[in-house]
């Protein structure tokens, strides 16, 4: 959504641009704020109530822009969950955690639950060993490990991020 | 009988593309400061133009008299054949552009992503421990000293091997390589060559 904003916001700039460099060449010699612009407006009453409807939409746009911002940083970072479930929570994270630091070649991992009930999100930093086998490892956690979790924390939408990284040994590279 | 397996092989290419397309968006680079700039922006401009618009309807002023009059009376004796307003135009076009392309270009701050069939969950492995373990697995190859590997538009690998092995040992180290690959799954298909480097 957010890119699709950036996206109009570019559109709308580089129509505005073409605008300009269209008068520069074809209406040179008139003044931007001329007395035919004046008359215009002065003789069209809807004209400042349409400016004022235009720039107060625009205002609105830009607020809930960076309304929507704010809630998506704030679900990516934050556990917005409250009393027994967050509980619950914290608990089915500490033994996810115990069950993918079990499993062959995994050397460390951070488990972070973040978001709402309705829209939850967990992120696993999974720290490696270089003969790891990651699709393997992929499986077993996205087939067995995070089903259990979603179900113990009763989130069967709970959308998993997996980013795995390598235990560097430098000696073995040449 | 034919009929569900063909339903089958579609269900599943759809959640593999669902699963693709999720995992993109994921580890999509954020526009944070770009976005932020381009809503304040609209915010604070349409705001404030909005007001000052109401404001003159009901005879008060909300941005100084002095500067609204010197602005009217700029813009009546600039002409549009300026060059400030060409310069203008081109300033415009060029912000325009860079916020196309900052919509545009992924920018996957340097991550391998996965391929996985759940769209519920999104994998991604750094380049540099993609790196990592296609060295491992040439270094898994009894002939191999030492391995270089680069990652980029295609896979390299140079194996180091003593002086005098035969050129035929570059066909184990090819199928290590590309069993890593295949356990590993990226999604994004390189072009792998795989080389020996003579050593002693």
């Amino acid at each position: 959504m957010a890119r699709r904003g950036l996206a109009l916001a570019g559109l709308a700039l580089c129509a505005t641009s073409g605008a300009v460099l269209a008068m520069n060449r074809f209406l040179g010699g008139r003044a931007v704020l001329g007395e035919g612009t004046s008359d215009f407006i002065a003789g069209h009453v809807w004209f400042w109530p349409v400016v004022t409807a235009l720039l107060a939409m625009t205002a609105v746009l830009g607020v809930c822009w960076l309304l929507a911002q704010g809630r998506a940083a704030a679900l990516r970072r934050l556990t917005l969950l409250g009393g027994r479930r967050k509980a619950l929570t914290n608990e089915a994270v500490a033994a996810l955690t115990r069950e993918v630091m079990g499993m062959p070649g995994v050397h460390d991992v951070r488990v972070r639950f973040t978001g709402t009930r309705s829209r939850p999100r967990v992120m696993l930093q999974i720290l490696c060993h270089e003969s790891a086998d990651l699709g393997l490892l992929l499986t077993r956690i996205g087939e067995d490990s995070l089903v259990r979790f979603r179900e113990v924390i009763e989130m069967p939408d709970l959308h998993a991020v997996l980013r795995f990284r390598l235990v560097y040994q430098e000696t073995r590279i040449a | 009988m034919g009929e569900t397996l063909v339903t089958e092989l579609f269900g599943d290419s759809a959640r593999r593309r669902e699963a693709r397309r999720r995992t993109a968006r994921e580890f999509q680079k954020e526009r944070t400061a770009a976005e932020l700039t381009v809503a304040f922006a609209m915010a604070a401009c349409g705001g404030v133009g909005a007001a000052e618009a109401l404001a003159r309807r009901y005879g008060h002023y909300l941005v100084p008299y002095e500067w609204t009059e010197r602005l009217n009376t700029g813009l009546r004796s600039l002409l549009w054949g300026d060059p400030s307003v060409e310069l203008a135009g081109y300033l415009l076009w060029t912000a325009g552009m860079v916020l196309l392309l900052l919509a545009v270009l992924p920018g996957h701050a340097r991550l391998e992503l996965l391929k996985g069939d759940d769209p519920a969950v999104s994998a991604a492995l750094t380049r540099e421990g993609l790196r990592r373990a296609l060295a491992d697995a040439a270094l898994g190859v009894p002939v191999v000293e030492g391995v270089r590997v680069r990652v980029g538009w295609k896979i390299k690998v140079r194996g180091y091997v003593p002086r005098g092995t035969p050129p035929e040992a570059r066909e184990p180290l090819r199928r290590a390589v590309h069993a890593r690959l295949e356990e590993i799954r990226p999604q994004r298909r390189r072009p792998v060559v795989v080389r020996l480097g003579r050593r002693g």
